[in-house]
């Protein structure tokens, strides 16, 4: 028993020793997002239809990248504006050299090439599907036929505010059109056409090449912003977002520019709807 | 090829096990065990929503071994779920292997465990660990466990552990538990108090769970009506240690006992809750008066924010559960009313319970010869009045605030559960017995099952037992739920025949024939057999098992629907 006293104590010390957090408020911090100032007009359910987003991986030092930017504009040519393409530069023969001096990588792009596990190029996303490496040219129309456009998710609209001073706003209102049980992120990226800049083509350099597409960056992070936390979205329910972006120290024309909003479910990264619009009009 | 390795490895581990039926002894060391096996043939029936399985053949096994010596003891269990039938595949409850093993030694003084153990300290409102096998619920505690006795009537207890999570693995695991209790009986320290009559305990315990933040929660709020943007609870917002502590007291005198439980949980913003900041609490009451042919029961309960978790991100079933928020109302075996059983609701839950039984005496001129035993209960529960923060209204959303307040004895406004239930139960002659029994059960099919609505029903059963001759006994029950809710109304009638202590043989039949739906007007029949011999059980059964639920003790799991062939084996050397 002489032992007793003592085991109480280490008890009590144990006790004691244990931690107790204690957080004080406030405990969220509201993103930093912009406040929506605009009117959107009203949404006729009927007139949305799904658009397809097709990620086109490329260099320009890639060899057989002009023909896959033939093979995107023949789509486009198909599918006309439900189709959007953006052309994401990465991999090491996007990588610029004294021949290529251009850098038309992003971080961004990288971040997705190697989220998808971009190896070879030319090769394709279409609507984020999971398919590791993308997908080779002559598989694309069958990928982009392959989206069950038979029902319309959600609708994105789009208001674009830019200022003589550089600084854009992009303003976003997703609507949903049918429910939905897994979280939804919202990407906005800047895509930019009519940039000449040198492109191999085979075994030949075209020097004034005309890239079309190019995925400039992200306004609002690689992967977006979480639209709904963790909780289910209602149909009918609609989510206002705005985000500004200054154009200022980049060499990006705004008037070659433009925004597009990809929508996708956070956990499959299913592209549930996607939309552009001109940076200026 | 697939099937055929399944079934020699369930029917070697069956084999390997089968002759061990008798205890083992050396010297002063024991060698003891049980061993259980469930399988079942699975047979698709599209009727009844028993869909095509991939694995027809399916079983689960285990295998339990202790050894003892003296005041020392070891002992694992084995586990084999590599093909689980399909209740458990769904909980994720599938893999084999060693999952339960420990060292212990006990004297008069000190109790020390090292390995898996099991520990409830009171009523569990702050640890509860424990394993309810038929629920696939086993929350052992893989650590370390100090008992002492210091003094007649004065036990204490400290544990510290990582709870198990299924068949998965304890490596890399970035959560532990740790925790003391102490136990006080005055009627041992003091024996004048039993001597009087009196019974008084008091004990106290404190519960620590330690859950790593890694990454930032994510939390939509609506600072205006019509917006949604994205709020963030970052890294150092979210507490890594969260405790309970709970205080407990039982006085009894004579045929009265009195027992009640207190416990507090600090901040624990998780899954479940929406991740509120607010603290939780949880109060248990309960109080007994019995005499001679007379004894009544009284509970309350109360539960907010007390779904107490390992991991702040688990929200499945009962899994990484630390405490447990006990079910006080009435448990039935009554077939039709499996389907509408409480489950427990640590987060938001008030209620009373009462039960009052009254037995006729013997040879009375209502009594008869042997007594009647009348039972009363009655059960509600509510969820708890929750008043949101001007915090919470201002971004539009209880997570990441402090989330409500709340009157502490007001009931919420949706009704939970409530149960109004009479029982009969007479024997009438030596050879003769009959239950009868009538409950009127209202159920929050929204709030407890995640269907539209509340179900209304009214259940109707009778027990017939007539022991035929000596070991022979024949058992008739039939019960009817009468419901427009929901399936709609069923019947069912089971018959058993027992030649005691060997055979056992049932039929039964379930036929929701008021089911809404005029192509689920289905039968669920079930022929079973099952043969004990010493301290194995053999049985077969072949039928269908209606989509549901399976509660133990407010503790539920969803069930399947299926159709097939079942055989069981337990037994213990």
């Amino acid at each position: 028993m002489k032992k007793t006293p003592y085991i109480i104590i280490a008890f009590f010390a144990l006790f004691l020793t244990y931690s107790c957090d204690r957080v004080e408020g406030p405990y969220v911090v509201i993103s930093d997002q912009d406040e929506v100032t605009v009117e959107f007009p009203d949404l006729d359910p009927a007139s949305v239809y799904r658009k397809v987003l097709i990620e086109e991986y490329t260099g320009h030092r890639c060899p057989n990248c002009p023909a896959g930017h033939d093979k995107l504009e023949d789509l486009i040519t198909r599918f006309g504006d439900t189709l959007i393409p953006v052309c994401i530069h990465a991999t090491s023969l996007a990588q610029p050299t004294t021949e290529f001096p251009d850098n038309l990588m992003s971080e961004t792009g990288t971040e997705l090439a190697t989220e998808w596990q971009i190896d070879g190029i030319p090769a394709a996303v279409i609507n984020r599907a999971n398919e590791p490496m993308g997908s080779i040219p002559a598989r694309w129309l069958s990928k982009v036929n392959a989206v069950d456009r038979s029902h319309v998710p959600a609708a994105i609209q789009l208001i674009n505010q830019y200022g003589e001073d550089g600084l854009l706003k992009v303003n976003a209102k997703v609507t949903m059109l049918e429910s939905h049980d897994s979280p939804l992120r919202l990407s906005l990226f800047i895509v930019e056409n009519d940039i000449v800049s040198p492109q191999i083509n085979g075994t030949e350099t075209i020097e004034n090449y005309v890239h079309n597409h190019v995925l400039r960056g992200s306004i609002n992070g690689t992967y977006g912003q979480l639209l709904n936390g963790t909780g289910e979205l209602t149909a009918g329910e609609s989510y206002l977002y705005a985000k500004s972006f200054s154009f200022v120290g980049t060499n990006w024309k705004p008037a070659h520019c433009n925004v597009v909003a990809i929508l996708y479910d956070k956990n499959n990264y299913d592209v549930l709807q996607v939309e552009i619009c001109p940076v200026t009009r | 090829m697939k099937k055929l390795l399944q079934l020699i490895m369930i029917s070697a581990l069956v084999a390997a096990c089968w002759p061990a039926r008798a205890q083992h002894q050396l010297g002063s060391s024991r060698i003891s065990g049980d061993f259980g096996f469930n399988g079942m043939y699975y047979i698709p029936d599209s009727l009844i929503g028993a869909d095509p399985v991939d694995s027809k053949v399916r079983a689960n096994a285990f295998l339990n071994l202790l050894y003892s010596n003296g005041g020392f003891s070891a002992g694992m269990r084995y586990e084999f779920y590599q093909f689980p039938l399909i209740d458990f595949e769904k909980l994720n409850y599938k893999g084999q292997g060693i999952r339960y093993f420990f060292a212990d030694y006990k004297n008069d003084f000190i109790q020390v465990t090292a390995g898996n153990f099991y520990e409830q300290f009171g009523n569990g409102l702050s640890l509860r660990a424990y394993e309810e096998r038929q629920l696939g619920i086993d929350n052992s505690l893989l650590g370390a466990r100090i008992k002492v006795t210091p003094y007649k009537g004065i036990c204490l207890t400290g544990v510290w552990g990582v709870e198990r999570l299924n068949f998965d693995s304890y490596v890399g695991r970035k959560d532990f538990v740790r925790g003391v209790d102490g136990n006080f009986n005055f009627g041992e320290i003091f024996r004048k108090i039993t001597e009087k009559g009196f019974i008084l305990h008091v004990g106290g315990s404190f519960v620590s769970k330690f859950d790593k933040v890694d990454e930032d929660i994510e939390i939509t709020v609506h600072p205006e009506p019509e917006m949604s943007t994205t709020g963030m609870i970052t890294k150092d917002k979210l507490p890594q240690n969260t405790p309970v502590w709970a205080t407990r007291a039982s006085f009894g005198y004579k045929g009265f006992r009195l027992d009640a439980e207190f416990a507090q949980k600090m901040q624990d913003p998780n899954v479940t809750n929406d991740f509120i900041y607010r603290k939780g609490n949880a109060l248990f009451l309960s109080a007994t008066y019995s005499m001679k042919g007379f004894g009544v029961a009284a509970s309350f309960i109360r539960a907010d924010n007390m779904d107490f978790r390992s991991q702040r991100m688990m929200k499945t079933n009962s899994l990484l559960f630390i405490n447990n928020i006990p079910a006080i109302n009435r448990q039935y075996s009554y077939q039709l009313l499996a389907d509408y059983s409480y489950a427990s609701q640590p987060n938001s839950q008030i209620g009373v319970q009462l039960q009052v039984n009254y037995q006729i005496p013997k040879k009375s001129k209502i009594g008869g010869k042997y007594g009647t035993d009348l039972t009363f209960n009655f059960s509600r529960f509510h969820n708890i009045d929750k008043v949101w923060t001007p915090e919470a209204l201002a971004i539009g959303t209880m997570s990441g605030t402090e989330g409500y307040t709340s009157n502490f004895f007001k009931f919420g406004p949706d009704l939970l559960y409530q149960d109004i239930g009479f029982e009969f139960h007479r024997r009438l002659t030596k050879k003769w017995e009959l239950t009868l029994a009538y409950n009127y059960i209202t159920y929050n099919l929204e709030l407890l099952k995640g269907h539209e609505g509340i179900m209304q029903g009214h259940l109707v059963a009778a027990d017939v037992l007539w022991k035929v001759a000596p070991k022979h006994s024949l058992r008739l029950e039939a019960q009817h739920f009468y419901t427009k809710d929901d399936d709609g109304s069923s019947l069912f009638g089971l018959l058993e025949y027992s030649i005691s202590p060997h055979w056992f043989i049932t039929v039964s039949d379930e036929w929701n024939y008021g089911n809404p739906d005029k192509d689920h007007k289905l039968h669920y029949y079930n022929i079973a057999a099952a043969y004990v011999w010493r301290t194995t059980r053999i049985a077969l059964n072949f039928g269908k098992t209606k989509e549901g639920i399976l509660c133990i003790g407010g503790v539920c799991r969803a069930v399947p629907a299926s159709y097939g062939v079942g055989l069981s084996v337990t037994t213990s050397f």
